[in-house]
This record gives C-alpha cells, structure tokens and sequence, in this order.
C-alpha cells in the first residue's frame, strides 16, 4: 500500500467516525438530506445505512425514536454514555469520564455542548480528531506525531470507547424499532470494534504505533 | 514508520470503514477539524486534580442541613456537614450523599421536552420530544398570554412541591401577577396537622427544636428523628450523648431506629396516641407532677387531681376549683381539661384504646415528669397527620405544658430571630383584571379550602392553610366549566405519587389542556405534562436559601450552583419565571411580571438584571441581604459578614442563641397563655362555622369528628376514623419514612435499595411490608414472600418481612418506592410496572380536615395476600 492508498484509508477512518458522530445528535433534516444525498464519494460498503435512511415525513418518529433510545426523559433504552455501561454504578461523570475529559484537555479540546464528556457522540468525535490530526501530520511528513496520534487512538478505543461499544450497540439493535437506528447501531459496533483489531494490528506490527 | 508497509489490504479496511462521512465529507477538504461537540482549548490541561469544599444546602428532607461539598474540576466527589454552621456542624447523613447519585444521574432531564401525543392517560404515553428553551418558553409565555387576552386569568394553576425560599417568585408573585388565586402548596402533605397541636395550645404554627444536650427525658411521638424529619444530621450526632444522658420512650407501632436504641418502646395502636397522652397527663396531675413553676398550684398546694378510690379502672375524680381554687401561672385551663377528660382517662382506662399497658404508661409518665421541665413531649407526623389528628397533636404537645418544657432548658423552642427579607411587594405590577382575577373570594382556590368540610384552619384562619391533595378532586370537580384550570404549572412535585389515592390526580390531570412541569427527574406527574422543564438540582446548581433550626440555633443556609451542570438545566424558582416574563414583555405585550423581578436588586451592589442566573443571583441576595450586609443595623443579632462574597462563601449565617422562657407569659394564644383549653380554636372554630352559618358542632360533625360541646376546645380521645371493615381488612396499615428517603426521590439511587436493610426490618434491595410473626402465622405469609396489600381504595405489591419490630395487627411499610415512572432504577418496567408499592395506592385521599393536612395513618385497614 503506497502512502495515497494509506492516506485514503485513514481518511475514510476519519469521515466515517465524524458521520457517526453526528448520527448520535437528535435527527433533522440537514442530517437525512446528507445521508440520502451526499455530496462527496464516499466508500463503497457505505450502503448499509444509505438503504434505510427515512424520508424526511418520517422525522417525527424518528425523533422520537431517538428520544426514547438516548435521552428519556423517563429512562433512555440505551443512556449514551461510556460511564453507564463501565462503571459499578449507574451514573454520570464518573472517574471514567473524567479520564476521558482530561485526554480531550491533553489534547487541545474541551467540550463546548451541553453533554457529559463521554457521550457517544463527543468520543466519536474525538476519534474523528485525532485520525484528522494524524493525517495532518502525515501530510507535512511528520511520523512521529503521526505516530503518537495512532497511539492515542488505539488507547482512547482500548480504554474507553472500545469497552462499552458493543454493549451499547448491542442494545439499541435489539430494542431500535426502526431501521436506521438498528443499522446505525450494528454498523458503529462493528465499526469500531473492527477499528480497535486495526489499530491493534498497526501496533502489534510496529512498536512505534 | 513507513506507512506503506503496513499491509492491511484496501479490501479488508473497506470492511471496517462499513460507512463513510457523507454530511462531514467536507471535512476531508480543509485544513481545521469540522468540530460539532468540541472547542479548541488554549492550554490543554489536564483536568485539575485539586478540589475544593464548597458550601451549599442539601434538601433531601426538610432538616435543610448546611453542606460542603468536595468539588474537583466541576464535578461533586463528597459531601459533608457544613462545619460553620451551629445547627448541623460538621454531622451529616446518608440522605446528602445520595445526592451525588440524583445529580449525575442519566435518567435526569437533559432538555426541555413537549409532549407529541395529544391524549393525555396513564395508557398514554405522552412521546416527548426535545425542544429548545426558547420554544419552550415561548408555548408557556404564550398560554398564559391567552388567559390575560381572554380575561380569565384565575384559570392559571402554580403547584408547588419541595421549595426554597425563593419560592414567592413563582409560586406567589408570578400567580397574582398573572391574576390567579390557584397557588397551591404541598405544605398539607408535609405536617400541617402537627402544627396544629403546637398552635391550638401556645399560639405557634410552626415546627419545634429540642434542646436534647440539656433534656432529661425524652417521648418521640412517630417521631425518628435519627432516620427522619427533622434536623436528622443534627440529631444523629447528638443522639450518643443524649443515651447517656436522658431517658428516651418511644411511642409507635413500629420498632423505629430511635425505638431499636431507646429505654422504653410503646408499640401503641395506631390511633390510639391520644389515649396514651391523656393518660400521661392524667397520671402527671394524680401524682402531682406537673411544673408548678409554669402550671402554678392548687392555692392550698393540696392536689386535688385524685383517683376516685371506688373506681376498677382508677378514674379520678372531679375537681370543685371554687371550693379548692388553682390558680394557674403561664397556662390556662387546666382544671377544665382535668374534669372534662383527664379525669376519665386513667391509663387503665385508656388502655384498650392504647394498647399500652397501664404500667408501663404509668412508668413513664411519672419519669418523665420527674424530669421536668427538660422533659420533652417530641410530636411526630405519625400521631398527628391522621383523620382526627388534631386533636392528638393537642394532646401530645399539651404534655410540653404540664411539664412546663416550653421554652425551657432541656426542653422544646422554636425559630430564632433571623433577618432575611420578602420580596418586593407585587400589587403595583398587578393590572386590575390580575387583582381582580387573583381574589380567592370572587374565585375560590381550587382545593376547596375553608370551605364547611375543609375548615383548614392555619393560624386560627378559616381557609388559612392549603389542602393540597384535595385539589385534584377540586380540579375535576371544575373541569368543562367556565372555571376549569386551563394551564398549570408545577414544579419539585410529584402530586399522584406522593399523595394518598393518586389516581384522583392522574384522572385531574389528564383534564388540563396544558401542564408544565419543572423537575430534575421525570416522574408520574411528568406523564401528563405537555412541556417538562430540566431543573437544576438543589445542592449543586441552584441559586437560593433555606432556613432551619435546631441546637439552639436558627441558620439560613444558601444553596448555591457548585458545580458546572452537566446537561442544560435551569431554576424552578427564578430562572424559568424570569424567561417567562421577559418573553412575556417581548412577544406578549405584558411587561409587568419584567418590570416587577427586575425590581430585585441591591442598590449600590447590584443594577437590574438582564439575564435569568443574574436574577436567581439578584434575588438571593436581595433577600439575604441583611445578613450580609455589614451595616450592624440590619443585623442585629447572630453572625456578621463584611460582604456577600464572605457570606458566600462561609454559606451560612447562624442566628443569636435561643432565648428560654422568652414567650412565657406572652403565647401567641387568645389568653396569652399556654391553653389546656384551647379559647384559640374556640374562635377559629367560631368564625368558620359562622362563616358558614353552622354550629361548631356542625362543623365538626362535617370534618370527622364526634366530639360536641366544651370538650371540642379541649385535647381528648376520639376513636380512630378508618376506612375499611375489619372482618374484610384485618391489619392496620403504618406508612413510616426511610432514612434513605428524599422525600419520594431516592428510588433511582441504586444506594437506596443496596443499604434499605438499615431500615430496621427492611431488606435490601427489595420493598417490603412488615408484618409481626403472628399475624404472618395466621395469613400463611412467609419471609421473603411476595404479597400483595389491599385497601378500600387500591392495592400493591410487595414482599413480606416477617419481623417481630411491628406490632400485632399492624403492617408497617416505608414510603418511597413503588415508582412506574421515575428512571430505570426506580420502575421494574417503565411505564407500567412499579418497583415495589407505593403505599399511597392502599391509603385513601382522606384528612384531618381542620388543619387541612392529609391523612398518611391510622387512617385505613388492609389485608395481606400472598402472590
């Protein structure tokens, strides 16, 4: 693999956690136009969501979809954040989370929204961050930071989002009762979970990583 | 690293990259992150790891107890006693750090929401929807603008739960505002009947503090004051010493925490508290114990309180006061009580409906007694908050009386002065269609209080006091009429779940076009809400003060926002009220309620607020202002500061030190004095039944009781008003508090259900009934066993503990779980089934209708089944 392919690759690593980031937001139309209609080339397994993406009529159910998966108000189905699933108890900002919040500090980034720290949708972001850093360093030829940013990366799934993503997405497939959320779920699990053997591989390969 | 030596395969990697960014595909483009969650940090710090104590206030019961809590990096870690402040210290109880599981709790309301389905039902799943807060605001401004347009303002309903005292923002001001008399407090589901007793006999409507480091014995009355109500973190400190020190007897069916440490438990009926007091007193006089010091003497200093020699039940006999005159000191009508019913009240007498042996009650009386005047009567909710609780509360509290423990050392006292100030008076900013609209008597308040059966009596005052949970029935009763509520709002309230009968509500409910609710949690009455509002959580997010007392002291004790709030939550009690004004002014032509709240502000200090937190913040100063204010003017006595910020940050300005003996000679009362017969309740009871055009025994036959005549002005027995037939529903049902309550919302701290076994006969991680080895025999009920408990009104299941700490024919059970909606933690199956029973399914919507309060005990029989 030349250094476009693998560039290109980790673009697609980039995008791809930045696009399921922000599937984790309550829906609206800007989100459903993009995934009915997206206007770049995207990879071509990128289809599995593409198929069941509902019409924007359809955005009140799933609204309200959304609301009974994430955010209640009596009780999410699948509460979005890391802690719940790690931690003995079940609450918000834990010591886990704060753990999560100092690597976003460690590096450059505070949470500017509304939302415990490790919410589905900030981590993901957070990995779509530091796979943008990656390639930006690569780009200016910089391995080692480059390097550094892999490293973190596989920590960040290692530690945190790669511990509680299969849980989680296990219970939004089985208790989803639309498509969308049922493909969203199993293809961030899978995802991520096949990102995590990924990185793992670059690492085992390389000490460096 | 030479990348391109990895040899991962495209086609492999494809796999893994399932989806790519479509909406974010720009992002591969341009040179800065597309950043939606995130902002850059300057620094890029660790999170800090040093803490600091920060003080606040914890209201998870109404001992209202100072508090620091340890805060690293915007998040709460810990929690303690406020050690500035006199009343509580550094002591603290279990209820405050379960705190810490309510405030980062995931079930919490993140948003505001508004309802999708318009079918309101326990069936109906209301389907809420995030919204913004503008939206939000926006729907209520303008609701509340149609009643102004349509000129039927007294339509708006504010329902009020747990408070603090920036209360009168929302509760009082924006209400008359507006231009309704519907501001209806929860205060009737808390204790109005024990005030009651305190009020009928020395003329104080209020709660009281015990000076337990000096009191020699003690009677808790259904009172647990180291597991609950009030000043538990104080008493739970305090409670060694006093062993060592006093006698304690504790009076209740249930062997409670206090009971389990206690010298003596009298496992009384319930019901039958009134009997045992009178017998009390009645030994109190035959002995000749009473305070001569307060009471005063017979002239001839021979007691004339004698037992009739003739009499199998120790009866006494009448005093002749002409012929043998007493004279009486600080109290007034003691002779008349004695005659008319002490005398008949031996605790022989009075045994069967006790159910207290005359020994023991003879034992204790006289050691208590002895022990005068720092012997203290200790009324709790149990005796009082039942359907002829009034009289009870009398009873029990005229004990106080005899032993002259009022304003005694050892003894009982009430608030010390303190200097916080009421908001800015209202009727300036009130149009005339809101005065005319905000009048109770051209529009009556939705709960019917004052009315011939609800007397309602507050401070001697027809209609003075609230009935809280009649207001459901008041609500139906209106519904598709001219005068039917068209918007309410409520907020820290969970009316339906923690009042008797709750179904009343779900069904008044679901008659109101428009509800808002303000809440940290999403609760049964959220069900029926079309807009819920995220609330800050009181200790940590919230802007406000609360006073209490107790050790001698009063403290006012600030709650304040300590931490960075995890979702986007605002106060109940000032912010929403502030956004909905200026929405008001801004899109609805009503620029009053503006006006009037930007009024709150300290000249010199502060300038009008321009945002809602710089208004929670204005108001809380503005009214503690005099205990900050370094002019020794405006603080004559307690704490000083040299400013708000000093105030803030200590978070708590003590009182001077209670002053004993201060009120004898001077009660609150008609005579002045502390009354055995009660001249007080006689006017009370006077004006309502003329208000009505009844007799005074009109209207207590309207209100549930038997009593006639004179001894209507008099502490005395009357029999239990239960619902349910005993051959049907053989036990007596006894709700009794957890240590772990707040209130009803502990039920989705997974600690509460871990450690309930620390409610003596509780067992954790369940909801259980208890139920004494005998009856558990004699209803084929085992340990462990699911039951389901049934009343007249409703059922619930539960499982059984079989425990010997309940008396016979009784089944005792704790408030606060039984939850269907609440958070995962607290429902089985949300939505539909409950996690444990709420024991206000089996008891009825019934009252002590004089005061008002609602009745939680002996108030119906049940019968146990096994499920």
């Amino acid at each position: 693999m030349d250094m476009n392919e693998y560039l290109s690759q980790n673009e697609i690593r980039r995008d791809s956690y930045k696009q399921l980031s922000e599937c984790y937001y309550l829906p609206d139309e800007a989100l459903l136009k993009h995934l009915k209609n997206p206007d770049t080339s995207i990879g071509p397994i990128f289809t599995h969501i593409m198929t069941n993406v509902p019409d924007i009529g359809e955005l009140d159910q799933l609204k309200l979809e959304y609301t009974k998966l994430f955010i209640g108000p009596f009780e999410s189905i699948a509460p979005p954040y890391e802690s719940v699933y790690f931690e003995k108890r079940r609450i918000v900002m834990a010591d886990s989370t704060m753990e999560v919040q100092s690597l976003y500090r460690e590096n450059g980034l505070n949470v500017d929204i509304k939302e415990a720290p490790d919410h589905i949708a900030i981590e993901l972001e957070f990995m779509y961050y530091l796979i943008f850093k990656q390639i930006e360093a690569m780009t200016a030829s910089d391995t080692e930071t480059a390097d550094a940013y892999l490293a973190t990366q596989h920590d960040f799934l290692r530690n945190h989002l790669g511990r509680w993503i299969t849980e989680f997405t296990g219970i939004i497939a089985q208790n989803a009762q639309t498509y969308f959320y049922k493909d969203l779920a199993n293809v961030t699990g899978s995802f991520v979970g096949k990102d995590m053997e990924y990185l793992r591989s670059r690492a085992i390969q390389s000490p460096s990583v | 690293m030479d990348y391109a030596k990895k040899q991962v395969s495209r086609r492999d990697f494809v796999k893994t990259a399932a989806i790519a960014g479509a909406a974010v595909a720009l992002a591969s483009s341009i040179s800065t992150p597309s950043l939606k969650a995130f902002a850059t940090a300057d620094g890029g710090d660790p999170v800090a790891a040093a803490g600091e104590w920060k003080p606040t206030t914890c209201q998870g019961c109404t001992s209202w107890c100072s508090k620091q809590v340890f805060v690293v990096a915007g998040r709460a870690i810990k929690v303690r006693g406020n050690p500035n402040s006199k009343v509580n210290g550094a002591a603290s109880c279990p209820r405050a750090v379960m705190g810490l599981q309510q405030v980062y709790d995931p079930d919490r309301i993140k948003t505001p929401m508004k309802r999708t389905n318009p079918n309101k039902g326990k069936g109906e799943d209301p389907g809420f929807v995030p919204t913004t807060w503008d939206d939000a605001i926006n729907t209520i401004a303008g609701k509340i603008s149609e009643l102004i347009e349509d000129g039927d303002t007294w339509r708006y309903m504010l329902l009020r739960g747990r408070y603090s005292y920036m209360r009168d923002i929302i509760y009082d001001r924006m209400t008359k505002i507006i231009g309704s008399p519907n501001n209806i407090s929860h205060s009737s589901i808390c204790a109005e009947a024990e005030k009651f007793g305190a009020y009928y006999t020395e003329g104080k409507w209020d709660y009281r503090q015990y000076d337990v480091k000096n009191t020699r014995y003690v009677i808790l009355w259904g009172a647990d004051p180291i597991a609950a109500n009030r000043q538990v973190s104080y008493y739970l400190s305090a409670w060694g010493d006093l062993l060592d020190r006093a006698q304690v007897a504790v009076v209740d069916p249930r062997l409670s925490a206090a009971a389990a440490k206690a010298s003596e438990w009298l496992p009384v009926k319930p019901g039958g508290d009134g009997a045992l007091a009178l017998a009390m007193a009645h030994v109190i006089l035959t002995e000749g114990l009473w305070y001569k010091e307060f009471v005063g003497d017979f002239d001839d200093g021979i007691n004339q309180f004698k037992v009739d020699p003739t009499s199998e039940l120790k009866k006494g006999l009448s005093v002749d006061d002409t012929a043998t005159p007493f004279t009486e000191t600080h109290t007034s009508g003691l002779v008349k009580w004695w005659n008319l019913v002490l005398a008949e009240s031996s605790p022989e007498a009075m045994e069967s409906a006790s159910g207290i042996p005359a020994d023991q009650v003879r034992r204790v009386a006289i050691n208590f007694a002895k022990a005068a005047p720092a012997a203290i009567s200790w009324l709790g909710g149990g005796p009082s908050m039942q359907p002829r609780g009034g009289y009870i509360a009398m009873a029990v509290h005229a004990l106080n009386g005899l032993v002259g423990s009022t304003d005694s050392v050892g003894g009982i006292g009430y608030g010390n002065k303190e200097y916080t100030r009421s908001f800015p008076g209202y009727s300036d900013y009130q149009t005339d269609a809101a005065k005319a609209g905000a009048s109770s008597s051209s529009h009556p308040k939705v709960d019917m209080r004052g009315t011939l059966p609800f007397p309602a009596m507050a401070k001697g005052k027809s209609g003075g006091g609230v009935v809280t949970n009649n207001a459901a029935k008041g609500i139906l009763e209106r519904a598709n009429s001219d005068d039917s509520i068209k918007v309410c709002m409520a907020y820290m309230n969970n009316f339906g779940f923690s009042t008797p009968e709750g179904k009343n509500w779900e069904e008044a409910l679901a008659t109101i076009p428009f509800t808002v609710h303000l809440t940290t949690n999403a609760s049964e009455f959220s069900w029926f809400a079309d807009i819920i509002l995220p609330s800050t959580h009181h200790m940590f997010e919230k802007w406000g003060y609360v006073k209490s007392y107790a050790n001698g002291y009063r403290h006012i004790t600030l709650l304040q926002p300590v931490i960075d709030p995890v979702w986007d939550v605002k106060t109940d009690e000032t912010e929403v009220p502030y956004m909905i004004a200026q929405k008001l002014d801004s899109d609805y032509n009503f620029p009053n309620l503006l006006e009037h709240y930007n009024s709150y502000f300290v000249e010199g200090e502060d300038t009008a607020p321009t945002t809602p937190i710089q208004f929670a913040l204005n108001a809380t100063k503005w009214a503690t202002k005099n205990l900050w204010d370094p002019d020794p003017a405006a603080n004559q006595k307690g704490d000083v500061f040299s400013s708000w910020n000093e105030f803030k940050t200590v978070g708590v300005w003590n009182s001077g030190p209670y002053l004993y003996k201060a009120r004898w000679g001077n009660m609150g009362t008609a005579t002045g004095k502390f009354e055995f017969y009660s001249e007080t309740l006689k006017v009370a009871l006077q004006k309502h039944a003329d208000k009505h055009s009844k007799t005074i025994d009109q209207v207590l036959a309207a209100t549930n009781y038997d009593v006639m005549g004179e001894k209507a002005f008099l502490p005395h027995y009357e029999e239990p008003f239960m619902q349910g037939a005993v051959g049907t529903y053989p036990l007596v049902f006894v709700d009794h508090k957890s240590r772990f309550n707040r209130e009803g919302r502990s039920a989705n701290c997974s600690w509460y259900h871990e450690i309930k076994d620390l409610d003596p006969g509780d067992v954790a991680n369940e909801d259980v009934a208890k139920i004494n080895p005998e009856d558990a025999r004699k209803y084929g009920i085992s340990h462990g066993d699911k039951i389901k408990v049934s009343s007249k009104t409703g059922e619930m299941e539960c499982t059984a503990s079989v425990w010997e700490g309940v008396r016979p024919g009784t089944l005792a059970k704790a408030y606060g779980q039984g939850h269907w909606a609440y958070g995962k933690v607290a429902a089985k199956v949300f939505g539909s089934v409950p996690r444990g029973g709420n024991n206000n399914d089996v008891l009825p919507a019934e009252y002590e209708r004089l005061s008002g309060a609602t009745a939680f005990y002996a108030v119906t029989r049940v019968k146990v089944e096994k499920i």
